[in-house]
């Protein structure tokens, strides 16, 4: 099965290219029958891989050289495929949500102008994401990430009409471009230090002592590279270990962006403008799991820097409560699970920095299992409501019985209440920063699990109890949507047991290779905790929504200023507004300025020079074979004093 | 001389000239043949002219990377260098009759179009294997000769009769000034043959610098007009206009590799230990030619005009990394020089003749070669437009397609040798090539059709070969290592 890893990512690139080539004059089934075909077939080849990879272990990169500019190795960039128990793992969990968000995808963009089109841009972000994770080298993975960034683009603006989606669109795009740019940097430094991309030799001396792979200070390793020696940066005088904390620091830079963690979560919750759908698949399964995956694969790196993993941990914990916080206030269900997504993220990245590679892995599986599911869920309550607003909503228990039973699954599973999937993996975490003697970062994933239980009940409470307040019929939107919803909720329940502390499957099945990172030791102590914190957001949420009218007003105007902070999130937004955005603007303006009176005018001057230039040459050729010939025979006369000059004659 | 000669066994001669001998035999047997056909039947004769390229090609590739053969006083070598040259001439010419076939309005083309091609594909051959004055100048001529015919064959249109004569004109000045150049060399060089010459030359050159230099001069100008090197490329744009455009796809592609390869094995043979002192000039011409070139497309409306221009400004791009090695006395630099020329050749050949293909489609569908003739081209029909956007794209040199992995080679070639500003003008160029490129695609793509929106219909045999130069132009562009790799296994002059 390995050495058929190649077609998983190529089918839903077949896919894309048949819908690009006639998918206008498809109808909706064939072009969603294709779509969901070909990431089915995709998804029974990653089961096999993954079979494979369990009982015969990783296989070596399967590479063709593609590009050779130079002697050796460091001269020749390869292209191929991969497969470790890492990514194998990852290959399973993007081709299933996606093959269950293209069925979701059918009933819900149903009658859209441009189905075929959406279900092309779908298959495209499949391949790259497929692409991504089998890249054997960082920059082929480079060249796929910024590709999953291109189809973001594409499917938040899928609804390029609404200005709002246009917009998002934009800063989702910018935003990450700005992680990008550190990411790209960072791979730059490694291929100058190590004179490779590949992943396996990257790390193939990481086991050295203390880690000290990068010969900072030593010249090109590598011979026969006259062309990068001009561009090769020595950092003369710089110790080893803080080339390694900044090449790292580079690297998780761009996953900051890709995961959306703070200081660059602002597009996340932006991008909800993008259908649902794509929320569930991109937004909260696969893309924004690439900056956990990417951390989680350059993990060598980060062990051997300690202070970009604390770097790494710090931002993840904070981000997990920053998150959290916001989400209790907010009014727009799909806000509400995109920040939950930024501050689930938050914990992954918190548990990699902890050194819990396991854990966090882990727990971006489940994760994707559960937000999946609550986004599609969120997707059926839009379907039936065309809105948005949790105002607007309340008593669709009723109306929608299996949308209501998989979101409650969901919202369990996302509070932390055993034995639901998200119980397992978080309480991992916690208990991973606890035993590592991150105290603090215990304490704040700890308040972020009470608000994200609070927030998510809130959602649920306001959803689908009480009486429902709109004019409208809602009903279930046909098995294709219920179909994906059971079979997440399935997954959201029963998905935790691949990696409880009495059977540690995943744990045993990622670290075939000898143990990575800490795996943190069950206690039941701290386990009893998380539990009762997400039983006490729960809590909150009832009595604040469930048992008295106004409850939730009164305690918003009592936190006062807290609630405000919290409802605009923490002016985070208006703050970059204000120090970067306006700013840039001025300086743009001045820019502008310059550009089009003075850069301008001598672009348009050498424009003009050449336009004249070009007219100039128009005309000497006058048509006349006279003038040719003249012209070639003075040419001659020229030419032959030129030599005659360089024969040192005359 | 006539002592080697009883040596030779016809399988002497067949083993190096070999894929020469199909193509002009075959010449010889189309026009024979084609006297005795009956008008219905002669349009067997250019299917006849591709089988006999395929033969040759055939031939050729069994021979590629065996050992170098010449026959005693050498005047003939079979080197790769040769070698790759001809396949680049072969393919060409291959494409080019298959789109003089499938060009309709060619139809008015006499049939005798297929041997005449022959013959100057077979001068063209024997230009990249002779090593010798005389076979390289008999060679050139007969590519010459031929060629002054094929432009002017469309005996009903002035323009076309105008094109050839012009060519014949500066065609045999440019003919002329090689000659007078070479004669210098045999005065002093005291032989016909090149390595006799380079070797004579070793200890001569101080004493005859002075005529050496001028035999250099004149060579080089006469070559330059051959290849429409700036500023002897003024006959360019109305040759190409007013030839059928099969043929000035030819003149285009087989007409320069040729020419370029008389370049190569000239002055790398003979001139080669003075490069230090007349590299420069190269580079010079190298540079005012892609200006000027580039320039030159910028203010024309006729696509064959614009395509005549950058075909200009593409031979500055080809003369780089010949002038870029200059100073350097590493032997691997010069290899590293022509397989960046022979890559640039290949890549040069499938978008040139794929633009040409598309052009002469979308030029007979609305009687005009004008660019508002490719006004809505996606419309009407969205795979010439979308092929032609690929050959435009190519030839600009973006990422992904052949031109840029062409520039690429090229650009690292100026860069290894430190010649950073030819690098520099390389790429200011291309945005200028850019410029007019765009000009064309923005016709296909967002302007409506004018005049009537009926689709435009293609021959099987014109999309046989707009998909041969696409799949050429996307898959070098893609994965360009297995023609590096072969490029860089080279044993170019043995």
């Amino acid at each position: 099965m390995i050495g058929l890893t190649w077609l998983v990512p190529v089918l839903p690139l077949a896919a894309y290219i048949i819908l690009l080539a006639s998918g206008r004059r498809m109808g909706e089934a064939v072009a969603a029958g294709i779509s969901v075909t070909a990431v089915f077939v995709s998804f029974l080849l990653s089961i096999g891989i993954v079979g494979d990879v369990a009982a015969h272990g990783p296989a070596a990169p399967t590479v063709y050289p593609w590009l050779q500019f130079g002697s050796g190795s460091a001269g020749t960039i390869t292209v191929g495929y991969q497969v470790t128990s890492l990514n194998a793992l990852m290959l399973l969990v993007v081709s299933l949500v996606s093959m269950l968000v293209f069925l979701f995808s059918r009933s819900y963009m149903r009658g859209d102008d441009r189905f075929s089109r959406f279900y092309q841009y779908l298959n495209l972000f499949v391949f790259s994401m497929l692409g991504l994770v089998v890249s054997p080298n960082l920059l082929q993975f480079y060249i796929f990430w910024e590709l999953v960034g291109v189809c973001s683009y594409l499917l938040v603006g899928f609804w390029y009409f609404k200005p709002e989606a246009a917009a998002a669109a934009k800063k989702a795009f910018i935003v990450t471009r700005i992680g990008d740019v550190g990411l790209f940097i960072g791979i730059i430094l490694l291929y100058l230090s190590r004179g490779t991309f590949d992943f396996n030799t990257l790390f193939g001396a990481a086991s050295a002592p203390s880690g000290m792979m990068i010969h900072a200070a030593a010249p090109l390793a590598y011979a026969g590279a006259k062309f990068f020696s001009l561009w090769y940066i020595p950092f003369a005088g710089w110790h080893a270990g803080a080339f390694v904390t900044l090449v790292a620091l580079l690297v998780f830079i761009g996953a900051i962006g890709k995961s959306a963690q703070f200081p660059l979560h602002v597009w996340l919750p932006d991008a909800m403008e993008g259908p649902t759908p794509v929320s569930a698949l991109i937004h909260a399964a696969t893309m924004v799991a690439a900056g956990v995956y990417l951390v989680a694969r350059m993990f060598p790196l980060f062990e051997a820097s300690a202070t970009a993993s604390e770097t790494v941990a710090v931002i993840g914990g904070f981000t997990a409560i920053l998150a959290a916080s916001i989400g209790l206030t907010q009014r727009d269900i799909k806000r509400v699970i995109a920040y939950s997504t930024v501050s689930q993220l938050g914990y992954m990245m918190l548990a990699m920095g902890v050194g819990a590679y396991v854990s966090g892995m882990f727990h971006l599986v489940t994760h994707a299992f559960f937000k999946a599911l609550l986004f599609l869920a969120a997707g059926s309550v839009i379907h039936a409501l065309d809105t948005q607003d949790l105002f607007e909503m309340g008593g669709l228990r009723k109306y929608l019985p299996v949308t209501h039973a998989t979101f409650l699954a969901g919202a369990l599973a996302l509070s932390g209440i055993p034995p639901f999937a998200g119980f397992w993996s978080k309480d991992d975490i916690l208990t991973a920063a606890f035993t590592s003697g991150h105290y603090v970062l215990y304490a704040m994933g700890l308040i972020a699990a009470f608000f994200t239980a609070a927030y998510i009940f809130r959602v649920y409470f306001l959803t689908f109890s009480g009486v429902y307040k709109g004019d409208r019929h809602p009903h279930e939107g046909g098995p294709a949507m219920t179909i994906p919803l059971i079979a997440l909720g399935v997954l959201a329940t029963i998905g935790g047991f691949i990696n409880t502390p009495f059977a540690p499957i995943l744990g045993n099945f990622l670290q075939d290779q000898g143990p990575i990172g800490f795996n943190p030791p069950a206690n039941w102590a701290l386990m009893a905790v998380s539990a009762l914190v997400g039983l006490g957001g729960i809590w909150l949420a009832y009595t604040l929504y469930r048992t008295e009218e106004g409850r939730a007003e009164r305690f918003a105007q009592r936190a006062g200023g807290l609630y405000t902070l919290s409802f605009n999130k923490f002016y985070v937004d208006e703050l970059y507004s204000l120090i970067i955005v306006l700013p840039v603007m001025k300086i743009a303006g001045i820019f502008q300025f310059l550009d089009r009176w003075i850069i301008d005018g001598i672009v348009r001057l050498a424009g003009e020079i050449g336009y004249t230039g070009g007219v100039g040459v128009k005309y000497s050729s006058t048509g006349q074979v006279q003038t040719y010939g003249l012209v070639t025979v003075f040419g001659l006369a020229v030419m032959v004093l030129i030599v005659i000059g360089i024969g040192g004659v005359i | 001389m006539a002592n080697a000669l009883q040596f030779l066994t016809f399988s002497d001669v067949w083993r190096s000239m070999g894929p020469e001998i199909i193509v002009i035999g075959g010449a010889f047997l189309i026009m024979l043949v084609e006297l005795f056909l009956p008008a219905s039947l002669k349009r067997v004769s250019p299917w006849l002219a591709v089988l006999a390229l395929v033969a040759s090609a055939t031939v050729l590739v069994i021979r590629l990377g065996a050992a170098v053969t010449t026959y005693s006083t050498p005047a003939y070598i079979v080197d790769d260098f040769g070698s790759i040259f001809k396949l680049i001439i072969l393919i060409a010419t291959l494409l080019v009759i298959l789109l003089a076939i499938a060009d309709r309005s060619a139809e008015s083309l006499p049939y005798e179009y297929s041997y005449l091609v022959l013959f100057a594909t077979g001068g063209a051959m024997v230009i990249s294997s002779g090593v010798d004055l005389v076979t390289l100048y008999v060679g050139l001529e007969l590519l010459s000769i031929a060629s002054y015919i094929l432009v002017a064959l469309y005996r009903k249109s002035a323009r076309s009769a105008e094109g050839g004569l012009k060519y014949l004109i500066i065609g045999s000045i440019a003919s002329a000034c090689i000659l007078y150049g070479l004669s210098f060399l045999y005065g002093v060089g005291g032989s016909t043959n090149l390595g006799q010459i380079g070797v004579n030359l070793q200890s001569g050159w101080t004493n005859y610098s002075g005529i050496l230099y001028l035999s250099l001069g004149f060579v080089l100008v006469g070559i330059g007009v051959k290849v429409s090197v700036v500023p002897f490329h003024l006959w360019t744009p109305d040759v190409y206009e007013g030839a059928p455009t099969p043929v000035t796809a030819y003149l285009a592609v087989v007409s320069k590799a040729a020419v370029l390869a008389f370049f190569l094995r000239v002055f790398v043979w003979i001139y080669g230990q003075k490069f230090g002192q007349w590299g420069d000039i190269i580079a010079w011409l190298s540079v005012i030619t892609m200006i000027v070139g580039n320039i030159g497309a910028l203010p024309q409306r006729n696509v064959k005009r614009i395509l005549a221009y950058s075909s200009v400004g593409q031979v500055g791009y080809l003369l780089l990394p010949f002038a870029a090695v200059g100073s350097s006395t590493l032997l691997n630099d010069m290899w590293q020089a022509l397989s960046s020329i022979a890559f640039y050749l290949f890549a040069y050949m499938f978008m040139t003749i794929g633009a040409f293909a598309v052009l002469a489609k979308v030029a007979e569908a609305r009687a005009s070669e004008d660019i508002d003739a490719f006004a809505g081209l996606y419309r009407r029909s969205p795979f010439l437009a979308g092929m032609m956007a690929l050959f435009l794209l190519s030839l600009a040199g973006l990422p992904l397609t052949a031109g840029f992995f062409g520039k690429f080679m090229i650009f690292l070639v100026a860069f290894n040798a430190g010649q950073y500003w030819l690098g520099v003008i390389l790429f200011a160029t291309s945005a200028i090539a850019f410029y007019y490129y765009f000009g064309i695609l923005r016709a296909m793509f967002t302007r409506e059709p004018a005049g009537d929106q009926e689709r435009v219909r293609s021959s099987p045999t014109l999309v046989v070969v707009v998909a041969l130069c696409a799949l050429g132009t996307l898959a070098l562009g893609i994965a360009p290592s297995p023609l590096m790799d072969v490029l860089n296994g080279l044993h170019w002059f043995g």
